[in-house]
């Protein structure tokens, strides 16, 4: 019988036939560090997309892939995201909301280490944009997916992932010790995900509206847990449909459409999470405990 | 207005950002600076915007950010809402 994976990672895709292969071949083993075929399974759950992708499209990238195709009942990946959860095995899972987001090569592999420091371990990763500016904007001023992948060829992606970072801008506030609201890559142990009950089926609007910034408060604000937030790795947004608005403040528009949603499901305002708690060094192995 | 909203007159809706913005930072609601910019007392652009949303909800309109950026103030943003024609005397 073969054994158990270590990681688990549940991706979402609707309507990605551009963006998927290159993120699943972010997260393969020719891509990753120190994640040899069987270390991490990857859940691939296609939420109705008109053409959906195949196992066979992925079969040279080695990996350890579950590929469930759904039919689309809903604007929201939050069933998806639930079922790809159950059908998650290893001890530890990882959650791709969004199948749009590329790794850095380290990625995984930082994840899984800084997830043993604690049994409760909450291990968040920082959110880029591609482009030289967050999206929300530059599609307000002709960057696309051709622009998108003019920049990829500059850097000769895949060749070294890290260059994502050159290329790329964080979409972050007040830094890497600021205050969170998501992580698009976020990864728990198996046991916390199912007291957490998974994502909330409240949340049915398009994306999951405010779905995952309430899985990541409720993450943090569960007892004994431990945020750790890795350094020096991230997730790479691919520009993709419906991205923004013709709103002068673009990005301001969906933080309070999203402010709204939140506040309609659970009649509690939207919060940040303030609390920095540890600082995991991808390259170095190092943890900042604070204090 | 839906009967679920609260009344948009001017003291309602500055009594509502008062206690608001008095939960989310540290600032006494007693006095409060209504003058001040939000930034001066902690309150940032990100959590102008999420109390733009919520406002949404609880007062059944539609805002446009920029309000909130042109007028960083209570005073400031109920003097635009005003002008705008979103507050009921």
């Amino acid at each position: 019988m073969a054994a158990l994976p270590e990681i688990s990672i549940v991706v979402i895709a609707y309507d990605m036939a551009r963006e998927i292969p290159r993120t699943l071949l972010s997260l393969s083993p020719r891509y990753q560090h120190n994640c040899p075929t069987g270390r991490c399974q990857i859940v691939l759950v296609d939420n109705g997309s008109r053409s959906p992708p195949q196992q066979a499209q992925f079969a040279d990238l080695g990996l350890d892939l579950a590929l469930y195709h759904l039919p689309k009942t809903s604007d929201s990946p939050v069933e998806a995201l639930n079922f790809g959860l159950s059908k998650a095995t290893a001890p530890l899972i990882g959650v791709w909301i969004d199948g749009a987001r590329m790794a850095s090569p380290g990625l995984v592999d930082a994840c899984a280490r800084a997830a043993a420091l604690h049994p409760r371990s909450v291990v968040a990763t920082y959110n880029y944009h591609l482009g030289h500016e967050l999206q929300y904007f530059s599609a307000h001023k002709g960057y696309n997916a051709d622009a998108e992948d003019k920049l990829l060829e500059s850097i000769a992606w895949p060749e070294d992932g890290y260059r994502l970072f050159d290329i790329s801008s964080p979409d972050m506030i007040g830094g890497p010790t600021g205050r969170m609201w998501e992580s698009n890559a976020i990864f728990l142990p198996q046991s916390l995900w199912r007291e957490l009950g998974g994502y909330d089926r409240r949340f049915i609007g398009p994306g999951g509206g405010s779905a995952n910034h309430d899985l990541f408060l409720r993450a943090c604000g569960s007892p004994g847990v431990q945020l750790i937030r890795i350094q020096g790795e991230a997730t790479f947004h691919q520009i993709h449909g419906g991205v923004s608005t013709g709103a002068r403040f673009p990005g301001a528009d969906i933080l309070k459409l999203t402010s709204r949603d939140y506040y309609r499901r659970t009649g509690r305002p939207l919060k940040m999470v303030h609390e920095i708690g540890w600082l995991y060094d991808s390259r170095t192995g190092n943890v900042d405990r604070g204090g | 207005m839906n009967e679920l909203h609260r009344s948009r007159d001017r003291n309602t809706v500055r009594a509502w950002l008062i206690k608001y913005i008095t939960e989310a930072v540290d600032v006494p609601a007693t006095p409060f600076p209504t003058g001040e910019t939000f930034d001066a007392y902690g309150f940032d652009s990100t959590e102008t915007v999420i109390m733009a949303g919520v406002m949404e909800e609880e007062f059944g309109i539609e805002l446009e950010p920029a309000l909130f950026f042109e007028n960083p103030s209570v005073d400031g943003l109920v003097e635009s809402l005003a002008k705008a024609g979103l507050l009921t005397e």
